[in-house]
């Protein structure tokens, strides 16, 4: 009996899915010699039907397992499997196998399966896949048509497609991507809260081996970026466009910022030793979406037990990736994706962030001859905020009137305080800790070189930058400035103090109107504390 | 130094104190809620509240007993330079205390930020 015969691999082949898959796949040339060599009777195709009951022909047995993946649940189905044993047929002898499904399992494909099969299709395979998905986002695909789509790209076909429970999680999971990108562009509010989503959809697919950026960047490199040549060349550019945009952040990240976060996130998630070479590989990567679709490839690697913590890993490097609000230097008001209004849940872990920050566009103007920018009053003084807009420089220039732009922000974080800095402005600053009930204790707030008039502006964009939207109390501590105290001694309102004003005008500018501001004697001075409940 | 109660720092804000190091080529910021100088290198990244709430006693007590501030009256001076003897016989390694006096250009920095109209905005 010739070795390969005794081999049995195709029996081996079919053999429940998750154990060495990979050296038991046989190519199609291997599956055709095998029945020609055996002298079957009957055609090849009739045999395929008798073994398979589920009506696969060697087209698609080769393109579900032609890939040189593991294929770890992709059918769990329970298989009879016949042995083999030797018959005569005719002058030949012959061996009689096989393998069968057993009747009345359908096919269950879970949805880490399916992703795993996407991610081991070649990357313009993987961005059809993503591409057909955002279309489906779009409205230009129907579920069933996704499927189907997915299913032909993947080669399952739809009948198996249909039935795996995964399908319309890898729906979901490329959506929340693409919904994200979207947002973001659009300058949605939705953003808000489709970011979260997007974070744990890229974490679930990577884990999986699909290449998101990498994948839509191909694709559009393929069919060039410039036009909307190929079916999902705009939706793709979407995604690339994230890519991009999460890339630029980490890109103004200094390597001490980017070190701390793969940290501690990587600490969090993985255990410390397991971080180890994941902090050394992250932190000095220089594109991140290239970094994290390496440690899905890692993840992959590891397999399934490994999948739920890489991804999470994934989701939360995105998160901190991901574009902030005020990116934009065009007046839209760009979401925030990650924790949005979870004040308690950012005490509760005191984690700010990290990186640049674009203050989000307020039309100001520079007093004639003045480092200062103009009030309210002033503004009305020379025909209100409308007017001063429409003006171009040259005619804000006939007036003495200057445009005024808030520098960016370099964004610090600790385990225990939040700071703001401008770049190339050393002395301008601001520090703020959160305490665990979500009291925002401002430390300190200096505009430094900025314009007069700027501070309250600083502190608004500062705790926007943080993504603060305190709730609770905003105290002061500790206030000893030399004009507050005698003010204070002398019966001034704390709210009409300096210092009280700046945070009421602030507070304004986020939308804020404290309920109450009262003062508390301390040895060390006064602390200031408002109240917005 | 009898007690662990007489300790200023102690526990990770003391290490986190101590691995400071003084950079000569820094350039003070001025704090406006408490009128007092501070040095970049003088303010650990991860100290605790408690620690930093030290801290401000430690600049404030150099800014009145050496940079020439005076509290308002309605304030005890000594409740800050308690603060600071008790850390100078802790032996504390800071880089704070290396910046006893100012030098004219910071001093004039300094006396500029005192006289601000409004130094909060």
């Amino acid at each position: 009996m010739p070795n390969e015969v005794r081999d049995n691999s195709e029996a081996r082949a079919m053999q429940p899915a998750g154990r060495e898959a990979v050296s038991l796949m046989p190519s199609q040339q291997d599956m055709t010699a095998f029945w020609q060599n055996l002298k079957l009777a009957g055609t090849t195709a009739t045999r395929e039907q008798e073994m398979f009951s589920q009506g696969y022909t060697f087209g698609n047995l080769e393109s579900l397992y032609g890939s040189s993946s593991q294929l770890s649940e992709v059918d769990s189905r329970p298989i009879k499997d016949y042995g083999w044993q030797v018959k005569p047929h005719g002058q030949d002898k012959v061996i009689e196998t096989g393998v069968q499904y057993l009747i009345g399992q359908p096919a269950k494909v879970t949805e880490q399966g399916l992703i795993d099969r996407i991610g081991a299709l070649p990357l313009d395979q993987q961005a059809q896949v993503i591409g057909a998905g955002i279309k489906a986002y779009n409205g230009e695909l129907t579920h069933q048509q996704f499927r189907t789509g997915v299913g032909a790209i993947i080669g399952l076909g739809d009948g198996v497609l249909g039935l795996a429970q995964g399908a319309e999680s890898l729906g979901k999971a490329i959506i929340g991507v693409a919904q994200f990108s979207r947002d973001v562009m659009e300058n949605s509010s939705q953003a808000y809260s489709t970011a979260s989503q997007a974070g744990e959809s890229v974490g679930k697919l990577l884990v999986g081996g699909v290449r998101v950026y990498s994948a839509a960047e191909s694709y559009l490199e393929s069919v060039g970026a410039a036009t909307n040549v190929g079916d999902y060349g705009k939706a793709l550019r979407d995604v690339a466009w994230l890519g991009q945009q999460m890339n630029n952040r980490w890109e103004s990240m200094s390597p001490e910022e980017k070190t701390k976060i793969v940290t501690k996130l990587a600490v969090e998630n993985l255990g410390a030793i397991a971080a180890g070479g994941v902090i050394a590989s992250v932190a000095k990567s220089t594109t991140i979406t290239e970094a994290l679709e390496d440690l899905g490839q890692t993840a992959k690697a590891l397999g399934a037990g490994h999948h739920e913590k890489y991804g999470k890993l994934i989701s939360q490097l995105s998160d901190a990736a991901m574009p902030q609000k005020g990116l934009t230097t065009n007046g839209f008001d760009m979401p925030i994706p990650e924790d949005a209004g979870k004040f308690e849940d950012l005490a509760a872990k005191m984690v700010g962030r990290s990186g640049e920050y674009i203050p989000e566009h307020k039309p100001m103007f520079l007093a004639p001859g003045q480092n200062k920018v103009l009030n309210e009053r002033e503004i009305e003084a020379f025909g209100g905020l409308k007017k001063l807009e429409s003006m171009s420089d040259g005619e804000l220039a006939s007036v003495g009137l200057r445009r005024y732009e808030m520098p960016k922000l370099k964004l610090e974080s600790d385990e225990f305080s939040l700071q703001a800095k401008v770049p190339g402005d050393n002395r301008a600053w601001f520090r703020a800790t959160v305490s665990k009930d979500g009291t925002l204790v401002l430390s300190d707030l200096n505009k430094g070189s900025l314009p007069d008039g700027m501070g309250a502006h600083l502190f608004a964009e500062a705790l926007k930058a943080h993504n603060l939207k305190p709730t609770g109390q905003i105290i002061l501590k500790n206030v000893i400035e030399k004009d507050t105290l005698p003010a204070l001694a002398a019966g001034v309102l704390p709210e009409q103090t300096k210092i009280g004003r700046l945070v009421i005008k602030g507070l304004k500018e986020l939308g804020i109107t404290p309920s109450a501001i009262k003062l508390v004697k301390t040895d060390r001075g006064f602390d200031i504390v408002v109240d917005l409940r | 130094m009898d007690t662990d109660t007489d300790l200023v720092f102690k526990g990770k804000d003391l290490d986190l104190i101590q691995s400071l190091v003084y950079d000569s080529s820094l350039e003070p910021m001025y704090c406006s809620f408490r009128m007092y100088l501070h040095w970049p290198d003088e303010l650990p990244s991860g100290i605790t509240p408690e620690g930093y709430e030290t801290l401000c006693d430690l600049w404030i007590a150099r800014a009145c007993l050496y940079h020439g501030i005076t509290l308002d009256q309605s304030l005890d001076q000594a409740v800050f330079t308690r603060v600071w003897d008790r850390a100078i016989a802790q032996g504390l390694q800071w880089p704070g205390f290396q910046r006893l006096k100012l030098s004219n250009i910071d001093q004039s920095y300094f006396q500029k930020m005192l006289n601000q109209e409004n130094p909060f905005d």
